[in-house]
């Protein structure tokens, strides 16, 4: 019986529009896998930089899973949220990334995109903000046509997460 | 100018030239000028079109042939010509106006001299020129002198430099700008061809770097969840809040309703005409369908195919099985059959429809006018396939198509001249006699083909006579007609909405009404209804309503399909001048039977849903989950029910059958493609670790997320074994903190007792969790630490000044440990027991019995001696032989055997404390339910003489002990006073079987004598903690600027709150450093704030607890606090964090027959209000329980405190109260905070004096009064079920008890049994103390032969093991005395709400015959 710990934390976004940002997070696994214990979803604090181009959250994340299968390894997605100066949010990016599948420590660097909209939307945005969001935002992380979206990449958001791995070897999963 | 030194100049020119061949008016002769002018044309827009590389070049290539043809024409002409186009050119250069004269005479071209042999693709074919070096100009490319371009005067003006945006140049090489410079110099003297700046006018750069052409992908229609939402900016709503989705969505709602017309099948003013028309047209609807539907030629068509199949099988094909054959003609003859049925239907649905047509005709003709419309022709079709068996090859839409042009064709032929006119008499055809046609009609069938068949047309075209010529009756008839109009009324959602134009009939019933409706909604729909109406004059009534459904989301008015909805009418309506009225019998025909039609008719509507201008809906979405119509059939493709739908062997060709046959083949194939094929997710399997069920067996795993999702209770984290093998059972039970709680073999009472537990539970667990959840809302300074500043200033040290060694020496004080250096072993609690008092002794008359009774026996002659040497009042005095024993968490000690009623121990026990978990925090240690139990026993000798002995009797000494009484200390109130230094009342039974209390008065302390107190007995105690505990550092976590009132729910005003949290504050000040409780708000049983006043409203007792029953010595008061002592309390703490405990209303506490210690004493203190008496809550603190709350109330002058516990009371002053303390009060009112420092008990419980008593609320202050209700309704137990249960407790308690002395034999004494049980009632009844007296020493004189010692326990019901548990307690089951019966009663007093009173009395009985109780003199002592 395999074990996963992924224990690590949401450091922060560079490379967005605006940099007062916050995370919403969450993890996606295949039907093999079992939560043990530890929270599969978040959202971080919203980070205003006084200086640099950074919003470090430093959000932690200690998950525990088992699994039966190699079916359906987790997956991080990630929404990136501006918190503009009136205090509304609007979403700035999708993303997902795989959690590493090695044990040790690892960088992630996971990349965002945002639907981009009609261009009414656009300008709407431009002046009073708001913007296209996914009707379902679990083609995030699985969607076969998603490339038919009409995106614009925006920032990374950066993790750094520690994979424990347990009895994986027991099964031929070299690690 | 030759080619080659064109060529040059465009190299020089540094821009690679493709040359390429182009078409030239190919009799040209260029001059040298012309070509010049057309080069720099070129040039020119070479430079400006800096994007186009590849520029085309014209390049003079000889053509012989062509330019031989063109020999006429001349080189003058050939040169105007030339100069023509280039004209203008010539005119702005003067230059090459100096050329061209020159040109003239030298250097045009000679093309004519071309050699014809050759190529003219080969570059040795392009003509070369010689070159004069002087006639060619060759710009330098060195930067052309400013002055030059700019005037003098002039300075250049860069416009980047002013602020304008210029754009960026393109990007030219420096050499060849300067080389365009000085051509342009040259050759236009820079004549507006430079800007302000002194540079070649450029246009920005002409290139895009981005680009911005969309892809544009080939598919039209995104799909669905790829859709985006454009969602405004918008505050993040807490996850709490609901938002709706009709207020998103609000007004894009849109219903279109097209009302098209009304069709009345009947109406009171239909005609006889009418109503046959009717029928007609409804046979032939009926024949319509039957036709749609084409049934006879599916069914001919299959028999066709099936003899063609059989004739062969029959030629051919010698080795078919016989069976097969057999199959088929069996099939061909049910086919037959069915043809057969099919043909007659139809030729008698003809024939109906041509005899209403005949009867129409017939009325018209009688009557002498017309007053419909309809119109029936028959139509021959004559059906031209002859040869059948060979010819039938074609397929089925062919044939038919063949057929119907056959008929139409036979249509224009035979019946122009037959056309019916019925207006006219001069009528002549005749349709077909139905006799007749019954003939041809079963010719057709027998004889197939080569048939006339008929077809009936009914059409609306007849021509109504005109009213002029009409008889009065129909005169009138259709006059009223004409006054009749139908609107409709729309309804949404039971609204009135909109209404229709009213309209009028037409000769056919028939409204047209022709309107649309946009609807606009915001509610979502429920129904629409439209109503028709009829309005005559002014006069409208509702002829009927219906209810139409509303369209799917699907339904857009696009695609949307007219309706039909029928409605009817019952209503009444006499038959008036031609017309037949409405629900009224009538004849059509005097030889007719009667009829009776009701209103009736067709509404055709289109409801639909509108289209916005993207094409979407606007519908209220679709609820997520729509089981699709195919999906069951589809995703589960049951084997056995495809078997069966197999079986059915439906015509897989009938067009009926074309949806069933669609779906049976594909749940066929998905079935096969589920077996025969390669699937990936069947091997997926194999990629598998582990199963789900090894997971699931897996107990660390069951233990890490038991854990996790009980990690509220942060005390019980704690790590888990890495390996299964670690894991034991005792760690589920940790997180198993609900075992299952209703046990199946439990009785009813039971039950519900435990159902009350388990909602307390969880309304505290869920308070709890709000309490966590609230924590869990840091504050700012709870995550930032912000950097404060050091204090640099010390303190200055004024011990410098004292005397380095004090005069008098100091107590060194106990070393107080905070409770998180605690672990196993270290916390230890010591016991010392020092004396009791008052003790009650053995009875006199038992004795006396024992002496009485020595004389007869056989004793040695030494106990003998001591028997009767012994005085009668050291008899009296040595009566009984206590010993204590203190039980704490399993471990028992016990002291030495005293003599007589007043002992004096002096012994000290430690007693290991554990906490579960080695979980030492203050937390879990006030979560500590464990009990300090002190008992005390009378040590009872029995001896037996043994005659047999040789030498004389010998003795054997036998011990029993007998239970006197306890007391009770909870952990919880030694961790809260730190030390136990009192004299403690003994709890001791009612009575005491075969004991007496000795009318002796006592001492106390300060050596005051008090008055002896019936039945009670004292004992003193020291008990205290080894370490002592501090608990500051809970104490200290308090926020002193957090409100936490704030933080919970509440219903409460915000200003009560605010006046409370004042309050609070201000007694806390007041109350400097002692820890007094204030309460003021309290968490209800739904984790809400609540004031805590509001609690309070006067209930009704119960009236038979109340009522007086004459035997019965207690007061009313005392009754009911009995009463209440016999609720029981929760057996687990019951408080929310450190917001003090949960309070249950007094409704709760009756309901539930449940409460904890505050509940309890609300409850009595509401009591005590509907007995119009005055009642405080007490909360303070007593020696046994701790914190705790009393009931307190006045009578007169004095004051007098209730335990709701025990039911006991106290006088204020009494000094055996075990209350010490007082904190405040709380009632209806209001609530008084005790202000004095101390907190000893006060003289006078005076809450008007300000100056002891701190109200909460001002004098006159009328806060809103509680919302609980004044009457409470008290269901009464159930006999049945409490007989039941005392039935069930003896037999549990007796096997108990025979468990206990297991390898002895118990004998039960039912005689004394049953005896016990009658005291029992009566002491539940609480008899004067002389009666109950009298009643034990009747039991005691029936078992004369026995001496009987024994004690009723009285107690609330909770459960089983409660009882089981105070039954051990006693220890009656560990007496050694051989021979000894026992006697074991219960009796349960029910009281309404199946509040129990438990009485079990329990007696052992020895007999005297066996032996002597050894009486130990006081010379012993």
């Amino acid at each position: 019986m395999a074990e996963l710990h992924i224990i690590g934390q949401i450091v922060g976004a560079s490379g967005f529009p605006q940099n007062s940002l916050f995370c919403k997070w969450g993890i996606h696994t295949g039907g093999a896998w079992r939560l043990l214990s530890g929270l599969k979803e978040g959202q971080t604090q919203v980070d205003l930089p006084q200086t640099g181009y950074m919003a470090y959250w430093s959000h932690p994340i200690d998950l525990h899973y088992t699994t039966k299968g190699l079916q359906g390894w987790p997956k991080l997605h990630l929404q990136v949220w501006h918190q503009d100066a009136f205090g509304r949010c609007q979403l700035y990016g999708y993303g997902y990334c795989h959690v590493p599948s090695s044990p040790g420590h690892h960088h992630v660097r996971c990349v965002t995109w945002r639907p981009l909209g009609s261009w009414q939307e656009q300008i709407a945005q431009t002046f009073v903000g708001g913007g296209p969001q996914l009707r379902s935002p679990n083609i995030i992380y699985s969607g076969a046509d998603r490339y038919r979206l009409h995106t614009v990449a925006m920032g990374t958001v950066e993790l750094e997460l520690g994979i424990i791995m347990r009895h994986f070897d027991r099964y031929g999963v070299e690690s | 100018m030759t080619e080659e030194n064109k060529e040059k100049l465009q190299l020089q020119d540094g821009v690679h030239i493709q040359e390429r061949v182009i078409q030239h008016p190919p009799h040209i002769r260029l001059s040298r000028s012309q070509e010049r002018g057309r080069l720099m044309l070129q040039e020119y827009k070479l430079k400006t079109l800096q994007s186009k590389i590849n520029v085309a070049r014209e390049v003079r290539i000889k053509e012989p042939q062509k330019i031989a043809d063109k020999q006429s024409c001349s080189e003058e002409e050939a040169y105007r010509f030339f100069c023509h186009e280039f004209d203008e050119l010539e005119r702005n250069g003067p230059t090459t106006g100096t050329l061209s004269q020159q040109s003239r005479i030298d250097t045009v071209i000679d093309i004519e001299n071309v050699d014809e042999g050759h190529n003219p693709l080969v570059p040795g074919d392009i003509e070369t020129l010689d070159v004069n070096p002087d006639l060619l100009f060759v710009p330098s490319d060195l930067p052309v002198n400013q002055m030059r371009i700019i005037p003098r005067y002039l300075k250049p003006r860069f416009l980047e430099d002013e602020g304008f945006y210029v754009g960026e140049r393109p990007q030219v090489p420096r050499k060849m700008m300067n080389k365009m410079d000085n051509r342009l110099i040259e050759e236009e003297k820079g004549q507006s061809w430079f800007g302000e700046n002194g540079c070649v006018i450029a246009i920005p750069d002409p290139i895009q770097k981005y680009w911005h052409c969309k892809v544009d992908f080939p598919f039209s229609s995104q799909s669905p969840c790829l859709a985006t939402v454009h969602i405004r900016p918008d505050k993040l709503r807490s996850a709490g809040s609901v938002v709706s989705n009709a207020e998103a969505s609000a007004g894009l709602w849109q219903l279109d309703l097209n009302l098209a017309r009304l069709n009345f099948t009947h109406h009171p003013l239909f005609c006889t005409e009418h109503v046959l028309a009717q029928r007609l047209y409804e046979l032939y609807e009926r024949y319509e369908t039957r036709e749609m539907k084409g049934a006879t030629t599916f069914l001919r068509e299959k028999l066709r195919g099936l003899r063609k199949s059989e004739t062969a099988l029959t030629t051919t094909d010698e080795t078919a099985p016989g069976s097969k054959l057999r199959d088929l003609r069996q099939e061909i003859r049910k086919t037959h059959v069915a043809l057969k049925n099919e043909r007659q239907a139809d030729i008698s649905l003809v024939r109906n429809i041509v005899a209403a047509w005949k009867r129409i005709k017939t009325l018209r003709a009688k009557n002498g006018y017309v007053s419909t419309t309809v119109k029936l022709q028959l139509h021959k079709v004559k059906a031209r396939i002859t040869d059948s068996a060979t010819n039938r090859t074609g397929t089925d839409e062919h044939m038919k198509a063949r057929l119907y042009t056959d008929g139409d064709v036979t249509i224009k032929q035979h019946y122009l001249c037959r056309e019916l006119k019925e207006h006219k008499e001069e009528e002549i055809y005749i349709p077909p006699v139905p006799g007749q046609e019954e003939e041809t009609f079963t010719d057709s069938v027998n004889q197939k083909a080569d048939q006339l068949d008929v077809v009936p047309v009914l059409t609306m075209c007849g021509v109504v006579t005109p009213t002029s010529s009409c008889p009065p009756d129909e005169k009138v008839r259709r006059y009223e007609l004409a006054n009749h109009k139908v609107s409709v009324n729309i309804f949404y959602n039971g609204k009135h909405v909109s209404t229709s134009e009213p309209s009028t009939f037409d000769s056919d019933f028939r409204v047209q009404i022709q309107q649309m409706f946009n609807m606009q909604i915001i509610h979502s729909p429920e129904n629409i209804m439209l109503e028709i109406c009829e309005t005559v004059k002014h006069k409208s009534t509702v002829v009927a309503k219906i209810y139409v459904p509303i369209p799917d989301r699907n339904m857009l008015s696009s695609n949307a399909t007219m309706e039909r909805s029928e409605f009817s009418s019952d209503r009444t309506i006499k038959a008036y001048y031609a017309g037949v009225g409405s629900n009224v019998p009538f004849k059509l025909e005097k030889e007719d039977t009667e009829v009776c039609l009701i209103t009736s008719g067709r509404l055709l509507y289109v409801l639909s849903w509108a289209v916005d201008e993207s094409g979407f809906p606007m519908a209220p979405t679709a609820p997520p989950h729509r089981p699709s119509f195919t999906r069951p059939m589809v995703s589960g493709p049951n084997a056995s029910r495809l078997e069966w739908i197999r079986d059915l062997q439906c015509d897989p060709n009938h067009p009926s059958n074309t949806e069933l046959t669609e779906l049976l083949r594909e749940a066929c194939e998905q079935r096969d493609r589920a077996t025969g094929h390669f699937r990936l997710h069947a091997l997926e399997e194999e990629f598998d670790f582990t199963t789900e069920e090894q997971l699931e067996k897996s107990r660390r795993f069951g233990l890490l997320q038991l854990r996790s999702s009980h990690a509220v209770d942060v005390s019980l984290s704690k790590p888990i074994p890495l390996h299964d093998r670690d894991i034991t059972e005792a760690m589920f039970a940790d997180y198993d903190a609900s075992p299952s709680l209703f046990l199946m073999d439990e009785d009813p009472i039971t039950m519900q007792r435990a159902r009350s537990i388990h909602y307390i539970q969880k309304a505290l667990n869920l308070a709890r969790m709000k309490l966590l959840n609230i924590k869990r809302k840091y504050k700012f300074s709870d995550i930032v630490t912000e950097y404060q500043e050091a204090d640099t200033v010390t303190e200055f040290d004024w011990d410098m000044f004292r005397l380095k060694r004090p005069l008098r020496p100091q107590r060194v004080k106990t070393k107080i440990i905070p409770t998180c250096s605690l672990s196993d072993g270290d916390l230890r609690i010591r016991v010392a027991i020092n004396n009791a008092q008052a003790l009650p002794v053995r009875q006199e008359a038992f004795l006396k019995e024992i002496h009485a009774r020595g004389s007869c026996c056989a004793l040695t002659s030494s106990s003998r001696h001591n028997m009767t040497s012994s005085s009668e009042k050291a008899v009296l005095q040595a009566q009984v032989q206590p010993f204590v024993e203190v039980r704490f968490q399993e471990t028992t000690y016990e002291s030495s055997i005293e003599q007589g009623p007043n002992p004096c121990w002096r012994e000290e026990f430690t007693l290991e404390f554990k906490s579960l978990g080695g979980d030492y925090s203050h937390a879990a240690l006030s979560k500590v339910q464990d009990n300090i139990v002190i008992n005390v026993f009378d040590e009872m000798s029995f001896q037996v003489i043994e005659s047999s002995s040789l030498r004389g009797c010998g003795t054997q000494v036998f011990s029993g002990r007998q239970w006197l009484g306890s007391v009770t200390l909870p952990f919880r109130s030694l961790l809260q006073q730190s030390k136990v230094y009192e004299k403690l009342t003994i709890c001791t039974p009612p009575t005491l079987l075969g004991y007496t209390w000795t009318g002796e008065d006592m001492v106390n302390d300060q050596g005051i004598e008090i008055p002896a107190r019936r039945n009670t007995s004292f004992i003193n105690v020291f008990i205290t903690l080894d370490p002592a505990i501090s608990l500051s550092d809970d104490q200290m976590a308090k926020d002193g600027d957090q409100k936490p009132l704030w933080l919970f729910s509440t219903d409460e005003d915000e200003d009560l709150l605010d006046l409370t949290y004042e309050y609070e504050k201000q007694c806390k000040v007041a109350a400097g450093r002692v820890k007094k409780r204030v309460i003021t708000t309290v968490i209800n049983s739904e984790g809400k704030f609540v004031l805590a006043h509001r609690f309070f409203k006067p209930l009704p007792p119960p009236q038979e607890v109340v009522l007086d029953t004459p035997d019965n010595s207690m007061s009313v008061l005392e009754r009911v606090a009995a009463f209440v002592s016999m609720i029981p309390t929760l057996s687990f703490p019951s408080d929310v964090g450190d917001s003090g405990d949960m309070w249950l209303t007094s409704e709760q506490c009756l309901e539930l027959a449940m409460g904890n210690d505050v509940s309890l004493a609300v409850l009595l203190c509401n009591f005590f209000h509907d007995l119009k008496l005055n009642g405080w809550l007490l909360v303070g603190t007593s020696v046994i329980e701790g914190e705790t709350t009393y009931v307190l109330t006045q009578e007169n002058t004095w004051f007098v405190l209730w335990n709701p516990r025990d039911g006991k009371h106290y006088q204020s002053y009494d000094s055996f109260c075990p209350l010490k303390t007082v904190d405040c009060l709380v009632n209806g009112e209001n609530v008084w905070f005790h202000l004095q420092p101390t907190r000893k008990m006060p003289i006078t419980f005076d809450v008007s004096n300000n100056a002891t008593w701190k109200p909460l609320f001002p004098k006159g202050f009328n806060s809103d009064k509680s919302s609980m209700p004044t009457e409470i309704k008290y269901h009464p137990s159930q006999i049945d079920l409490v007989n039941l249960l005392q039935r069930r407790m003896e037999m549990k308690l007796k096997s108990c008890v025979m468990d206990w002395r297991s390898p002895h034999p118990t004998r039960w004494s039912p005689r004394c049994a049953v005896m016990l049980s009658e005291v029992m009632q009566k002491l539940e009844r609480n008899p004067a103390p002389d009666t109950l007296e009298l009643e034990i020493d009747r039991v005691l004189d029936t078992m004369k032969d026995y001496k009987v010692t024994g004690f009723p326990i009285h107690m609330a019901y909770q459960d089983m093991s409660t009882v089981i548990e105070a039954v051990y307690n006693t220890r009656i089951h560990s007496t050694e005395i051989p021979g000894t019966e026992f006697a074991l009663s219960t009796y349960i007093h029910p009281y309404p709400n199946h509040i129990l009173s438990v009485w079990i009395f329990l007696a052992t009985l020895v007999k005297h015959q066996h032996g002597v109780f050894y009486v130990p003199s006081v010379h012993e002592h």
